[in-house]
């Protein structure tokens, strides 16, 4: 089958790289900062006990699914969709849609993505990588994660995308079908950056948004009771570093290319103020990442008392009240 | 259209979880009206992360905002108290 | 975030960054994880010694190997349940040493499909002496 002509580029996240990936080879020259702020991809939610996780754990990213569905209604692009019914009518729609040199996203489940190390690997069913082209049994895969285009196994492919358990794939497919010619870009800047200021400040449940920052604050002084014994407190704490930094889930990473957006977009507004405020993200960037520094140094010194417990959160309290402060402003900026 | 307590109110507001959440294994006559909706033994088994989905949704059908989050708590208990809230955000209004 | 500082020498795990260039503009580098650079070792310590206190769990009967791949791949028992397609109240039958010898071969297989491993990786562990190293994660 061969592989279609594709540049590959990583990114911060799997989702928006994914989209932007997508609509740089359909011609359209977006930033992975500009598709991040438009779908108000920043956020916050802290998830004490779920049924699906094995510990509490937090989110810094808006739901799955709602980086390409609000950038899509947010700039009038249209992806087409589909899901399956079972893994053979999904794969085989696949390589229909490869050998009509379509590259096309696919939702999988993160765990089996072989070219990946070991320890990177974790069950998660929303990770987002593009498919590009098919050799013999392995398929050409355009990862965020991956410094360059790889090869992944048909067997682990399809037990990727039809991966069972919560927020399940079912095969989930997408790519660009129609990118209009003029695009108002101002307009879709403000309402992704007004509703990002609304998903941080105003949704009444207490464990998202600011209010969700200051509950990880509380509880975090309650891990120790969910875990098994020190090292495994040790390991869930300096997975905070990991959420926050690397994999493109994270809180530091993600003010960074938070503080880009809203510098891109100061130019694309006209509006200079927005360039102090990309200025101000980017220190509360910094502020995530002495949280995600300070998780890992007590983690692998198994400092886990609760002295320090709470020393970690005050440290998220204070990025609470500097982050209300800023989404404050920046939601006053808009108007 | 002035929503009355009905049946078909909470026939309605099951459809709407249902599809905004994309739940397609569960009937909305298996969900109890009055079970708590994040309950354990509730049909719909539902966590942290569809609240904020439902919150959302209520918002965008029935142009319903929620400012207060113990009030959030309330609303979404179950799916006679969110049709409770429908009706009486209603009422408000039409006064 | 400066570029200066915010660049880390970790081939091994690459990632995004967004900083500040040298003229203030704000645009992605390509460096190292700081977690894997600095702590991957402990992150594999803490690996063996859950690896070896669960073989030992499951050495004495306390458990069955599917519980060993349960705890390693970090899932509830709701969530491998749903995973592998099987009622939650079975599941939690199979995590038991006692029932795991009554499990079906193609059930078994639903669960190696979920800890991407083979059956016979699966039942490796049983016997495996204390000191072994049971692979893990292996593509099947």
């Amino acid at each position: 089958m061969g592989t279609i002509a594709y540049k590959h580029k990583m990114a911060a996240h799997c989702e928006s790289g994914a989209v932007t990936s997508l609509l740089n080879n359909a011609g359209l020259d977006i930033t992975e900062p500009l598709v991040f702020g438009i779908s108000s991809g920043i956020f916050f939610g802290y998830f004490h006990k779920m049924k699906s996780f094995a510990f509490p754990t937090f989110i810094v990213r808006n739901k799955p699914g709602s980086i390409r569905k609000n950038l899509a209604k947010r700039l009038g692009i249209k992806f087409h969709t589909e899901k399956f019914h079972t893994p053979d009518e999904g794969m085989k729609r696949l390589d229909e849609l490869l050998g009509k040199n379509i590259p096309v996203a696919v939702q999988v489940d993160f765990f089996y993505m072989d070219y990946l190390p070991e320890w990177e690997r974790v069950h998660i069913n929303v990770h987002f990588i593009v498919v590009v082209g098919k050799e013999g049994s392995k398929y050409i895969v355009s990862d965020s994660y991956f410094p360059k285009l790889v090869e992944l196994e048909s067997a682990s492919l399809r037990k990727a995308r039809f991966a069972g358990g919560s927020m399940s794939p079912k095969g989930f497919l997408f790519y660009p079908e129609y990118i209009p010619k003029d695009i108002d870009y101002k307009k879709a800047i403000i309402k992704g950056t007004k509703k990002a200021c609304f998903n941080m400040l105003k949704i009444p449940l207490p464990f998202v948004g600011i209010k969700g920052i200051r509950m990880f604050a509380k509880k975090i002084v309650e891990w120790p009771s969910f875990a098994r014994d020190t090292e495994h407190l040790s390991h869930e704490i300096m997975k905070i570093n990991i959420l926050l930094e690397d994999q493109g889930t994270g809180g530091a990473g993600f003010r960074f290319m938070y503080a880009t957006y809203l510098q891109q977009a100061s130019a694309i507004l006209g509006k200079p103020e927005w360039s102090g405020l990309s200025k101000e993200m980017m220190e509360i960037g910094d502020g995530w990442r002495e949280i995600s520094l300070f998780a890992s140094r007590i983690g692998k010194n198994r400092e886990l008392g609760p002295d320090r417990l709470k020393e970690l959160g005050a440290m998220l309290n204070g990025r609470a009240e500097t982050e209300e402060r800023f989404f404050r402003r920046l939601k006053n900026s808009i108007n | 259209m002035t929503k009355k307590l009905s049946p078909e109110l909470n026939l309605e507001i099951k459809k709407m979880i249902m599809e905004t959440l994309n739940i397609t294994d569960v009937r909305p006559e298996d969900v109890d009206d009055d079970k708590p909706l994040f309950g354990s033994d509730n049909a719909l088994t539902l966590d942290s992360v569809d609240a904020i989905e439902i919150i959302m949704a209520l918002q965008r059908t029935y142009g319903i905002r929620i400012a207060d989050q113990s009030l959030a708590r309330n609303v979404i208990r179950s799916i006679n108290s969110i049709a409770e809230f429908i009706v009486a955000e209603q009422e408000k209004t039409n006064q | 975030m400066k570029e200066k500082d915010g660049f880390i020498d970790c081939p091994q795990q690459q990632v995004i960054l967004y900083v500040e260039k040298e003229d203030g503009k704000y645009e992605p580098i390509q460096t190292g994880s700081y977690l894997t650079k600095n702590y991957l070792d402990d992150y594999e310590l803490k690996r063996r010694h859950l690896e070896e206190s669960l073989k030992k769990q499951v050495l004495s009967g306390e458990v069955s190997p599917i519980y060993y791949y349960m705890v390693l791949e970090e899932l509830t028992l709701s969530e491998l349940g749903a995973r592998a397609g099987i009622r939650k109240g079975k599941v939690k039958k199979h995590l038991e040493a006692a029932h795991f010898n009554s499990i079906p071969r193609e059930t078994l297989q639903l669960y190696a499909d979920v800890f991407n491993i083979t059956v016979p990786d699966m039942l490796k562990i049983l016997v495996a002496k204390p000191d072994d190293s049971v692979n893990t994660n292996t593509v099947s």
